[in-house]
């Protein structure tokens, strides 16, 4: 006893769009019982086997019958089932011939599924990849940039600073501001020649461009009570300087507008270097670099023999003030926490000697005017 | 196996056609949301969860069926129109864009009829509406119809709509047909969907007729459109004048013509 059931049959005297006719897979032959009709059977050495059916799931038999071509299709997965796995000894071959026919198909539909999957996948990953080792990748790319390069930046974008703003080249303030750099730098072995400009300005600010160029505020100095809080704002943006900060943020904001472009094939946000290049005063921090500029600033505060609590009292001024009138804030998140963090690390150092500086502060302040 | 209802109908119009439904008490027959054009006193309208063909029971069933339903790109819900009347009442639903009505009776071609994602117009209750997921990249790639067709499975009666003229082949066991790809209406459950290449690179670049054939091979029916929907919507949005499109019928004239026959 074969396997019986009804299948789809197309085929002389059937209706055209086929008939259910029920079937057994008998030892001998295919017997089919179509309504119209006597039973009807079939050698099995006439008939192929094919997959059949939308999603190639079914089976056909096919075989020609005086030159009609006719075909019984098992629609029903379970029959199909049955027939592969318990064929009759004369369908072995063709079931064996089908079931290979099924697993190339199998093999061919997963390949080019995982072909589909991983172009999907790939931009994903290598965002992954590049958000996860982003820190190394940018400290990569930093290091293989000359200084003469970063000079050049640095010039462009003070150039571009300069000509939307009145740059002090004599005075008091510009004397304290040159003596007070070049004492703090006369310790510090660099690629980097320092350059120090004072910039009238009502701001509370103060930044450096990559390469050396180091701006102050003339608001800034107002804000100070005395030599060595400015010194102590110096000494922090030398360590940007010098740490390179500017221009890791330079190289992490293109690198990702180059990365999203490639992957995203939005080539318009490749345009924006130039641009970004000229915002490179306000590129902001992330707390380690400022966590590293401030230890690095009380080292070179240290050696250049300037007393510490300057630093820390304008920090804690700072903090004080409200967020919108301190510019120096928005690019350098200030808090209580990291004057804490300074005290701290003084209390453990201890007090060093201090020389004072051999300007009258007053007079300097005086010399950039009052609010 | 659900009960099937048996309705009566008649189709009225040439190109642009709808179909009106006879519905003895009780009976009832369900739309796509949006397809009803008229109905009688007596005939309640209720918007429900799926298909109501009630082949998947319990809720967990019908949120399936209805997340198959938003696949295809067509509502979550569909409308069921019952007779509540004593007597026999009438419901007509009208094909969206010209072309022809088709009905299906199901039960006489296998009982499961796959077509195009937008082609089904309405069925008597019982049939129940699925998806049929291209599992082949190829086909479903550059077959025309996209990875999803939807899969007409029961005994009753299907309304299905085709763009344009509609041709119906029946091909015999091993017979093969090459179509444009995107003319598939629908075909017979055993019919074998395939795509082939065109075969030379000049016809594929210059022919216009793209680089895949669709070829259905029997045994099986088969249904095609001369005009499906996005052709004629393609030739009517280049030809708008807000998309800068222009396109004279014949005339020689080109932009004069155009101003003097005044539609400028």
């Amino acid at each position: 006893m074969g396997v019986a059931g009804a299948g789809l049959c197309f085929g002389a005297g059937l209706a055209s769009q086929g008939e259910r006719v029920p079937f057994e897979v008998g030892s001998e032959r295919l017997v089919l019982w179509p309504k119209s009709s006597r039973e009807h059977g079939v050698p099995y050495q006439a008939i192929h086997l094919d997959p059949g059916g939308f999603d190639r799931r079914h089976i056909q038999l096919r075989w020609a019958e005086d030159g009609v071509a006719w075909a019984l299709v098992l629609d029903d997965e379970r029959l199909a089932k049955a027939v592969r796995t318990h064929p009759p000894d004369g369908l072995r071959g063709e079931v064996e011939r089908l079931g290979a026919r099924f697993a190339r198909g199998r093999v061919m539909s997963g390949l080019g599924w995982s072909l589909v999957a991983a172009v999907v996948l790939v931009p994903v990953v290598a965002l992954g990849v590049l958000w996860w080792q982003a820190d190394r990748i940018v400290d990569a790319a930093v290091g293989r940039i000359p200084v003469s390069w970063e000079e050049r930046l640095g010039e462009s974008a003070f150039s571009q600073v300069a000509a939307g703003a009145t740059v002090l080249t004599t005075g008091p303030a510009v004397e304290a501001v040159e003596g007070i750099g070049a004492r703090l730098t006369a310790s510090v072995e660099s690629p980097y020649t320092f350059r120090w400009h004072v910039v009238d300005d009502a701001q509370v600010n103060a930044f450096a461009v990559p390469g050396g160029h180091v701006v102050v505020f003339t608001g800034l100095i107002r804000a100070a009570e005395s030599g060595d809080e400015l010194a102590g704002v110096l000494a922090h943006e030398i360590q940007h300087v010098v740490l390179r900060h500017s221009l890791r943020g330079l190289v992490r904001t293109m690198g990702w507008r180059a990365a999203l472009s490639i992957l995203f094939g939005n080539t318009g946000s490749l345009a924006g270097v130039g641009e970004l290049a000229s915002r490179l005063g306000s590129l902001k921090f992330s707390r380690d670099q400022e966590t590293a500029a401030d230890l690095g600033g009380l080292a070179l505060l240290r050696r250049a023999r300037i007393d510490p609590r300057g630093m820390i009292a304008f920090f804690d001024t700072l903090a004080k003030e409200e967020h919108g009138r301190v510019a120096f804030l928005s690019t350098h998140p200030v808090s209580t926490e990291r004057a804490a963090r300074l005290r701290a690390e003084v209390e453990n150092s201890g007090a060093w000697p201090t020389e004072p500086f051999p300007y009258a502060w007053t007079d300097v302040k005086a010399s950039v005017g009052t609010e | 196996m659900p009960q099937m209802h048996v309705i009566d109908y008649e189709i009225f119009g040439s190109e642009m056609q709808y179909v009106e439904i006879e519905l003895d008490p009780e009976e009832a027959a369900v739309a796509e949301a949006g397809g009803m054009m008229y109905m009688t006193d007596g005939i309640e309208m209720e918007t429900i969860f799926g298909d109501g063909s009630g082949s998947r029971p319990g809720l967990f069933g019908a949120l399936v069926g209805a997340g198959k339903r938003l696949l295809t790109g067509e509502s979550l819900f569909m409308t069921v129109f019952v007779n509540k009347s004593r007597e026999k009442r009438r419901v007509a639903f009208a094909a969206p864009y010209p072309g022809k009505i088709v009905p299906m009776m199901l039960g006489e071609l296998g009982g499961r009829l796959i077509c195009q994602k937008d082609a089904f117009l309405c069925a008597a209750k019982g049939v129940s509406i699925g998806i049929a997921f291209q599992k082949r990249l190829g086909v479903g790639l550059f077959g025309g119809e996209g990875f999803i067709m939807e899969k007409l499975e029961g005994d009753g009666l299907a309304f299905i709509h085709a763009g344009g003229t509609l041709a119906e082949r029946t091909l015999a066991p091993g017979e093969m047909l090459r179509v444009d790809t995107g003319c598939i209406v629908a075909m017979q459950s055993s019919v074998q969907y395939d795509i082939e290449y065109v075969g030379k690179i000049k016809s594929a670049l210059f022919g216009g007729e793209g680089l895949f054939f669709a070829t259905l091979r029997g045994p099986g029916r088969i249904w095609l459109q001369s005009l499906p929907l996005s052709r004629l919507a393609n030739r009517i949005y280049a030809a708008a004048p807000q998309t800068g499109g222009r396109r004279e019928e014949g005339s020689i004239l080109g932009g004069l013509g155009g101003l003097l026959d005044g539609d400028r």
